[in-house]
């Protein structure tokens, strides 16, 4: 009865830290989250709601907080879950003052680049947009903006001004080639030693 | 690009072997000769559109217009069993010019009115609306995921067979190229499985019909099973108040050889009614997708598109068209008023 109870009380624990974790931005369009194997420096996120389709474009924007000089987080598109790691992978890591992006699809290595227009904020906050294109006529691609415009974080980009040109990275221009495509329609996010602070997907910008 | 460029230049080409062609005393059921009895016929089609996105800060606010579409087409009947269609067209969204070759076909006809074929460049014989060119400024996007474009042409043969010599009920059968080009990287590749379609079909003045089987599975993409069925069915031209009808329905599977596939049904009504030279419309669709795993079944965010529309022939080559279009899946994806200036020449 004793482990019973202690089960379920480092459960509600583990829910509780989650929750001051994980802060929802207050929008409409975020779902429901389904958060697994949270833990203070490493932790997964599987979001509820499902993507479009298998093959869809779909545009996150995620907002983090690089803890250490050395962290980073990923996110996974249209894949079927953790255990079968099936989807696009965007891992965007911090190394000391610079941001770095690697992109994979399933069973390819990942390319890499730095995003040198992409600034983080003193406080090691980062906000960005991140468009994934999956097995739809245009392939794979995948475009990243900054969302964030003063250093302070203070102002956010402009949505009117979330286009193909404006990209911070755009996939298609870095000369990148998927040789596959992601398998299931669910996300979720990885998060090694960055607190996650807002995550939710919006209609794509880019056609 | 070699196989398109030598069926083009067997077009030239077919009308100096015609002069060699024996007269077989048939005649040539898709290209019938004229009042006149002209044997080409040449058209000429501009249209003009302003479109205006809706939806509060996104970058496409503003209202676009362009020059959408040029095109010249037209087709000569060589003899009375082969005959050639052909269509080129310049498009452009606003922001890039694209050409492209939208029918280049030779038609033949050898058991008078039984059997006929149309080899060549051409829109797939999927449904109603894909071979309907521009009927409306976007199609819904179910569209795009039976076919990976929102409408589909490409290098082929069908045959359609008429065992009772009348079009009441008829066989239709296809074979495309089924070759893509990959925007990434520009390069092309061709199928694992050539797009096939076979069609029951049924059509007079006052109706369509179809029952098809299509499938296709295209390099880079995964591979596509459809069913679908429907029909149209028209008022006699010389009513005062004209009416059509149409209803499709597609059921789907978008199928993966290493992950779950998915299942789609999907709708599509539209509704017109026409008095004097106005017309007013109503289009909606939907498609219900399931995510289908080896033990579980999800439902996908349903995808819903209604065009309402308003048009006015000023003249008989010259007519303006007004839509609203609105789709959701989830949020709302497109908001849009599209305005359409079309003007189109015979001769």
């Amino acid at each position: 009865m004793a482990a019973k109870l202690s089960v379920v009380v480092m459960a509600l624990l583990i829910c509780a830290c989650a929750e001051e974790n994980f802060e929802l931005a207050q929008r409409r369009e975020i779902q429901a989250h389904t958060k697994i194997d949270i833990q203070a420096d490493h932790s997964r996120y599987l979001f509820a709601d499902f993507l479009k389709g298998v093959n869809s474009r779909e545009h996150f924007v995620i907002g983090a907080r690089f803890v250490k000089h050395k962290s980073s987080f990923t996110l996974h598109s249209h894949f079927n879950g953790y255990e079968y790691r099936d989807g696009v992978r965007i891992r965007v890591s911090r190394d000391q003052d610079e941001i770095w992006v690697e992109c994979a699809s399933p069973g390819f290595l990942p390319s890499r680049t730095e995003l040198s227009n992409v600034q983080m904020n003193p406080d090691g906050t980062l906000r960005l947009r991140i468009e994934v294109h999956d097995g739809v006529s245009t392939g794979v691609r995948i475009l990243i903006w900054n969302d964030v415009q003063s250093l302070q974080g203070e102002l956010q980009r402009a949505r009117v001004t979330v286009n193909e040109s404006t990209a911070d990275m755009d996939s298609r221009r870095e000369g990148w080639v998927f040789e596959s495509h992601g398998r299931g329609a669910r996300w979720g996010i990885e998060t090694e030693d960055v607190q996650l602070l807002t995550a939710y997907r919006e209609a794509p910008y880019v056609h | 690009m070699f196989i398109r460029s030598a069926f083009y230049f067997s077009l030239v080409l077919a009308g100096a072997f015609s002069a060699l062609a024996q007269e077989s005393g048939t005649s040539v059921v898709a290209l019938p000769e004229d009042a006149a009895g002209k044997p080409y016929e040449i058209e000429f089609e501009i249209e003009y559109r302003a479109q205006e996105d809706r939806r509060s800060e996104r970058p496409q606010t503003k209202t676009r217009h362009s020059l959408h579409e040029i095109a010249l087409g037209g087709h000569y009947r060589i003899e009375k069993t082969i005959g050639v269609r052909g269509e080129m067209a310049v498009e452009s969204d606003g922001r890039e010019q694209r050409f492209f070759v939208k029918e280049a076909l030779i038609l033949y006809s050898p058991w008078e009115n039984y059997v006929e074929a149309r080899i060549g460049q051409q829109f797939l014989p999927v449904g109603l609306v894909n071979e309907r060119d521009d009927w409306f400024s976007s199609n819904p996007g179910f569209m795009e995921k039976i076919f990976t474009a929102e409408k589909s042409i490409d290098l082929g043969v069908v045959t359609v067979f008429r065992p009772y010599n009348q079009e009441w009920i008829f066989l239709e059968g296809g074979v495309f190229s089924g070759r893509v080009l990959r925007e990434e990287d520009e390069r092309s590749g061709s199928p694992e499985k050539t797009p096939r379609v076979l069609s029951l079909k049924s059509k007079s003045e006052f109706h369509d019909a179809f029952l098809t089987y299509f499938e296709h599975d295209y390099a880079y993409f995964d591979p596509v099973r459809a069913f679908g069925g429907g029909f149209e069915l028209r008022s006699p031209r010389h009513w005062p108040v004209r009416g059509e009808f149409m209803i499709e329905h597609w059921r789907f599977q978008e199928i993966q050889s290493a992950g779950p596939d998915v299942d789609n049904q999907a709708w599509l009504l539209h509704g017109r009614v026409e008095w004097w030279r106005l017309g007013l419309g109503h289009r909606f669709s939907q498609n219900n997708s399931h995510l289908r795993t080896v033990n579980s079944r999800f439902a996908l965010p349903t995808e819903v598109s209604r065009l309402s529309y308003v048009d006015f022939k000023i003249a008989e080559p010259f007519l303006i068209r007004g839509e609203a279009i609105k789709e959701v899946q989830d949020e709302v994806v497109r908001d849009e008023l599209v305005a359409r200036a079309l003007l189109s020449w015979e001769i």
